[in-house]
């Protein structure tokens, strides 16, 4: 049987201004580049989980165009809430030619009845163990409309993802997941209504035997951890970090503002080849991280950002600070002190994103009962544009203050004075190597 | 500081330093190769390259400069400049 799995294109931003800024500054940060161009992970694991015997392509249309009279026998996709729009359009057209067409990944996951209407069948949660279930279905004619995943994965089962499908020469950042699962219960996120709150990871030796996988097709490969925190279980993190500094690899990863507490783990993770860490502060404003978190832990840690960001550049990794803009409590005056935050205290790197009201989030439960939800495509939900009446704002006011936070930002002299710090921090920590 | 004897050794010096930083095989870095888009080298890479490269060497390198070098032999040219100028003006 042939399969193709695909992943739907993907918007690098959906938004001309920001677009400009980022490639005005390319040169400064590629790190907007390699989360939209990145490898769809999960449809690595999907066709692991396929047995030998079927024939499966990868298509990644951001790389690849969709031909709709391939003779496949089969058609997976699985897209993100921005991808969905383009996703139908995919599947309607190779329905049109009589195609089975199958959905998962967090936006199926989230909306099945309206992913159903363009597909034979959809996938919800995570498909290790329902995957399987379907293909046999298939091979005997009786597919269901819906396969939902009863249980949480054992990550410690997974295969390792069939990296040798992608086309080696269009990426130059691979994806790994180590785990899945986050404690925190966010009001925005979307991940944690699939993966749960409950954390599960894989071993390090499987870790270690995808990293070996990679490296076997990309020598000097960039690995960017995709766990939402890869640091929550601190024995694991360890051991892991261990194994990797004899990889010798280099790699981004997300976690929480904790990890300041344990310096020794960063400076294990720098000689690791940690370069840059992604780290979700929200907001400077208590009143909107009160908001955030149902067991306030954010909050708690809010008085500690500066000194946290001190702690964890000073060992040489640069902090992607992750912010959210739109909040309850957010004002014209607000934005503007966040972009000085941010510069004050250089860190190396921010993503900026607008609040989004992702489908099946509290969040999107409550800003739909509040009304405030506007009409706008699935294509609009990229974190780069304004989906909701902000409680305090306009809504002009909230996209014009969002490109005012990046032009503030990415400004020639505040870059000037971050590379200066960076260099500084660089040229401190070779000494202390060389005098130890 | 070092003193840096004939363009060769300068080169090579400069290529380990990128390798090491990087993690990169020293075999897949030549002259012509593009620093960020081969090589995935980004900012805060370059800049600890560049950390050590002054520290080594003695020199002051402009950060914004390097960051608009593509490959790692103009990288190389713009280091023995630098180095040529502090020569000339020590």
């Amino acid at each position: 049987m042939k399969i193709n799995l695909i992943s739907p294109r993907g918007s690098t931003t959906g938004d001309e201004v920001v677009e400009r800024i980022f490639s005005d500054t390319k040169d400064f940060q590629g790190y907007i580049e390699s989360l939209t161009k990145a490898s769809s992970s999960g449809l690595l694991v999907i066709a692991s989980l396929t047995p030998a015997e079927h024939d499966v392509r990868i298509i990644d249309e951001n790389y690849d165009a969709v031909d709709y009279n391939d003779d496949c026998d089969l058609v997976g996709i699985s897209a993100m809430t921005q991808q969905a729009t383009r996703a139908y359009e995919i599947a309607d057209e190779f329905r049109k030619r009589g195609r089975t067409v199958v959905m998962g990944g967090i936006h199926a996951t989230v909306m099945p009845e309206e992913a159903k209407k363009h597909c034979d069948c959809v996938f919800i949660g995570e498909a290790e163990e329902t995957w399987p279930v379907f293909l046999d279905d298939f091979r005997k004619g009786t597919i269901s409309d819906y396969y939902r995943s009863g249980k949480p994965a054992d990550m410690t089962m997974l295969p390792v993802p069939r990296y040798d499908l992608l086309n080696k020469d269009n990426y130059k950042v691979i994806w790994l997941q180590t785990s899945r699962g986050c404690p925190h219960d966010c009001e925005f996120c979307a991940a944690s209504r699939i993966y749960g709150h409950s954390y599960r990871h894989k071993t390090v030796e499987q870790v270690v035997r995808e990293i070996n996988a990679i490296q076997d097709i990309w020598p000097d490969a960039r690995i960017n951890f995709a766990d939402d925190n890869l640091f929550v279980n601190r024995k694991y993190s360890r051991e892991l970090v261990g194994r990797l500094k004899e990889l010798n690899i280099r790699w981004f990863a997300q976690t929480d503002i904790a990890i300041a507490n344990d310096v020794d783990l960063l400076r294990q993770m720098k000689s690791a080849g940690c370069t840059t860490l992604l780290i979700g502060f929200e907001s400077i404003s208590e009143k909107n991280l009160q908001l955030i978190n149902s067991n306030g832990w954010k909050l708690k840690k809010a008085s500690t950002y500066a000194d946290a960001i001190r702690t964890i550049q000073s060992c040489g990794i640069g902090i992607v600070g992750a912010f959210i803009i739109g909040l309850d409590e957010d004002t014209k005056e607000s934005l503007d002190e966040l972009a000085e935050f941010i510069i004050d205290n250089n860190i190396f790197m921010a993503q900026i994103s607008i609040l989004t009201p992702f489908p099946g989030t509290r969040l999107c439960d409550r800003l739909m009962r509040e009304r405030r939800i506007l009409d706008r495509p699935w294509s609009d939900y990229t974190g780069m544009q304004v989906n909701i009446q902000p409680r305090l704002m306009g809504i002009e006011e909230l996209q014009k203050g969002f490109y005012k936070i990046y032009q503030r930002i990415y400004d020639k002299d505040v870059r000037v004075k971050t590379l200066k710090h960076f260099k500084s921090i660089f040229k401190t920590l070779s000494c202390t190597v060389e005098n130890e | 500081m070092k003193q840096i004897k004939n363009d060769t050794s300068l080169r090579e010096s400069i290529i380990k330093t990128i390798a090491t930083i990087a993690r990169i095989n020293e075999k897949n870095i030549d002259d012509s190769v593009l620093i960020r888009e081969e090589l995935g080298i980004d900012s805060i890479m370059s800049l600890e390259i560049v950390a050590q490269i002054e520290r080594h060497y003695g020199i002051v390198v402009d950060e914004e400069e390097t960051l608009q070098i593509k490959t790692v032999g103009e990288f190389i040219d713009y280091v023995q400049s630098k180095i040529i100028n502090r020569c000339h003006e020590a």
